[in-house]
């Protein structure tokens, strides 16, 4: 459904996105996870024709957006991370405003219109001015209007960014819902839970490119099935090198004070914390768990994705 | 197309819901409708005027005499000065001369002079009434010399010619006194056209004047303002996520704009019939006689102040620069553009600014179509003008306000 092949945008010095390539199946959920600035509403940008490509192409439905930009576009729905609706207006008039720009008329716009208030929880305060609106709502209306004229292809720009739960359980809701009637949704978010949950196929990005990209069992696979121990205390006078040699442990990350280790499958987590031990650590905590995507980004980027 | 309308008609709507607008569109502008027809009285009691023409005679020679009687009108004061007389006279406004020798030099064929002197601080309309005046009396002149001559017995004419008017006997002078005292044969319609216009002035002026200010006022503003808040929000944008050309886009937010300075423009034309119609002010003039001129001036000249509008909300970062600055901008677009005060008054180097202005091409059309009751193809130059400062505009708003990355 849509194709995005190395794709690269350069402001000036600044390399945004930096030769991203992905495909997102027709009815799947696909998501690009990344913190701040990794790039993802600039590639969402290109995709919807806000940014011209520096290089690289994408396709929608087999149609090259560069050649037929109108055609992509058609079967584009767009709901950016910046709310971008009229304030004055009220709810039902920003998505007639919409659906009317795609040619909805009449009938078959108030009908489609009061579907998606209703879809999105707005049917109550339809006729309200969007000015009175709460975060939470506008993100709702927002997404809403993404969806008046039925796009093939929904580009999600974290649609739950800053909002109160239950905005972001209904808009999540939503998403499924459209997916299930054979949308396909390429979806962008910092929230790794979300991701994790939502999301057939991920793509990990910072800085512009792609670092790990699957289904989440494959990207989980890539931290092996070992188990991940995390370790606080005073590590200052022990040489990481010596803590390197112990069998079946990798280092994630080595600080003063906290070290994090992947205990490899089949090593006993036992053995393993007696030679730490053994090497002169002196330890206030110990975790022992398994390891989620956080842990995969961390290993990708040396970082968490939270700062 | 149709999604261009759309756009079009959605944005006109959200102007028209803003809470100002009623105070914008139609309170502030029937204000000063009121005002000026306040300070310009009220217009039917017409003021018969009297041009002061005083005539130095340096000649007098009958004919001198014969020239001054076709001067004399129902609304000119003729008074004659000998030329010690004027030694001792000063002449507040304007005054003619005809040089000495004027008799002799016509009946010798030649070239006689009159002469119209005016100081600058004369009322210019009355200075050119007195212009015209002098012309007609030339033509009138010239009219009754030549039927005077073919009447004359060719001889004495001859002899008249060769020798002096001295030698013409009294009878053939008082002939021609006599002739120059008919009725006119030849009859000198002058009308105002062209250059020698008279400068507009009462509502013939501050009417078309206060609706040209109100319309570049409204658009600019409420259009640059919208359009800013639009960049903003992000609707523009998104509006360019949609199937849309960027021209598309575009246009349409360029309709909106002029749909709202013709609504504008429609506002004070409806207020300001009803009020003359039902006496609560009066005009000189009404709006209704020049529709077919009127209508498509007014497009143009929305159609330009919107694509100014569209070309500069691509400028202004944040509203509260699009407020302030728009209001300036149409503040010397009104004033410049002759919305104030006529440009005839202005200094020559503003008029030829005005010549840039749209502003002063709708009031050149405007004082066509009313003041000087050209008709509707006084509007065609006005028309062509806008449309091609529109156009300028227009594809300088392309490059500046940006929609999406090309
Ligand atoms: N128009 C722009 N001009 C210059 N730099 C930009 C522009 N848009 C984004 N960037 C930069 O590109 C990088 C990626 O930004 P963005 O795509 O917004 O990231 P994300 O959406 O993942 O947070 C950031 O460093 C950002 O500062
Ligand atoms: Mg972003």
């Amino acid at each position: 459904m849509l194709r995005v092949e190395h794709l690269t945008k350069s402001f000036g010095e600044l390399i945004a996105v930096d030769g991203l390539s992905f495909t997102a199946e027709a009815g799947k959920i696909f998501g690009l996870l990344g913190p701040n600035g990794a790039g993802k509403t600039t590639t969402i940008s290109m995709i919807c024709g806000l940014l011209r490509p520096s290089s690289g192409s994408v396709h929608v439905d087999g149609i090259d957006l560069g050649a037929d930009p109108i055609a992509v576009k058609r079967r584009l729905g767009v709901v950016p991370q910046e709310i971008a609706i009229y304030e004055d207006l009220s709810a039902v008039e920003n998505l007639r405003f919409w659906g009317g720009i795609y040619g909805l008329r009449g009938a078959a716009l108030r009908s489609r219109c009061e579907e998606l208030l209703r879809l999105v929880g707005l049917a109550d305060r339809s006729t309200e001015p969007v000015r009175v609106f709460s975060g939470g709502m506008k993100r709702r209306l927002n997404l809403a209007m993404g969806l008046v004229h039925g796009p093939k292809l929904v580009l999600l720009d974290e649609p739950t960014a800053g909002i109160d739960p239950q905005a972001r359980l209904n808009i999540l809701q939503v998403v499924r819902d459209i997916v299930a009637e054979g949308t396909t949704v390429l979806y962008t978010t910092h929230y790794l839970e979300e991701a994790e949950h939502l999301c057939d196929e991920l793509a990990i990005m910072d800085h512009g490119k792609i670092l790990a990209q699957g289904s989440i069992s494959e990207l989980k696979a890539q931290l092996g099935d070992g188990s991940l121990l995390t370790l606080q205390g005073d590590f200052d006078p022990v040489q990481p090198e010596k803590v390197s040699a112990i069998g079946g442990l990798r280092t994630l990350e080595w600080s003063a004070e906290r070290a994090r280790f992947m205990v490899e499958r089949g090593a006993s987590v036992g053995t393993v914390l007696e030679d730490l031990y053994g090497s002169g650590l002196h330890l206030r905590d110990v975790q022992i768990k398994e390891p989620n995507l956080e842990d995969l980004f961390l290993k990708l980027t040396g970082r968490e994705l939270r700062d | 197309m149709r999604a261009l309308v759309h756009i079009a008609v959605q944005d006109l709507r959200m102007h028209l819901a803003e809470k100002s607008s009623i105070f914008f569109l139609l309170l502030m502008p029937l204000g000063f409708v009121f005002f000026f027809s306040m300070i310009n009285g009220s217009g039917d009691e017409i003021t018969e005027v009297t041009v002061a023409l005083p005539v130095v005679d340096r000649d007098g020679g009958f004919l001198a005499k014969a020239f001054v009687e076709q001067l004399r009108g129902e609304n000119f004061r003729v008074e004659v000065y000998s030329p010690e007389e004027a030694d001792t006279t000063v002449f507040g406004t304007r005054f003619v001369e005809i040089a000495e020798g004027f008799t002799d030099t016509i009946l010798a064929g030649g070239q006689a002079k009159v002469l119209l002197t005016r100081r600058a601080s004369s009322n210019m309309s009355y200075d050119l009434a007195a212009e015209v005046r002098l012309h007609e009396a030339q033509v009138r002149f010239l009219g009754n010399l030549i039927r005077w001559a073919g009447a004359a017995d060719s001889v004495a004419v001859e002899e008249a010619v060769e020798e002096s008017d001295r030698t013409l006997d009294s009878a053939e002078k008082g002939r021609f006194l006599a002739l120059v005292a008919e009725p006119s044969t030849v009859t000198v319609a002058s009308e105002f056209a062209g250059r020698g216009r008279p400068v507009p002035s009462g509502m013939g002026q501050s009417i078309p004047g206060v609706m040209v200010m109100f319309v570049v006022m409204t658009v600019l503003i409420g259009g640059s303002e919208a359009l800013t808040k639009e960049k903003q929000l992000g609707t523009l944008q998104r509006l360019a996520t949609a199937p849309l050309r960027r021209l598309e886009i575009l246009a349409g937010k360029t309709l909106g704009l002029t749909l709202l300075g013709l609504t504008q423009a429609a506002v004070l034309i409806v207020a300001t019939e009803l009020l003359v119609r039902t006496k609560l002010i009066s005009m000189d003039f009404l709006w209704t006689p020049h529709l077919l001129g009127l209508v498509p001036l007014l497009v143009c000249y929305c159609l330009c102040a919107a694509a100014l509008g569209v070309f500069l909300s691509g400028l202004f970062r944040t509203t509260q620069q699009a407020e302030g600055l728009a209001w300036l901008i149409g503040m010397v677009l009104s004033g410049i553009g002759g919305a104030w005060w006529p440009l005839e008054i202005m200094p020559h180097s503003m008029r030829v600014l005005g010549n840039f202005l749209p502003t002063a091409w709708a009031m050149k059309g405007l004082h066509g179509l009313i003041t000087f009751g050209l008709g509707p193809t006084a509007v065609i130059v006005p028309c062509i003008a806008l449309l091609a400062m529109a156009a300028l505009f227009w594809a300088l708003g392309s490059r500046t306000l940006r929609v999406a990355e090309r």
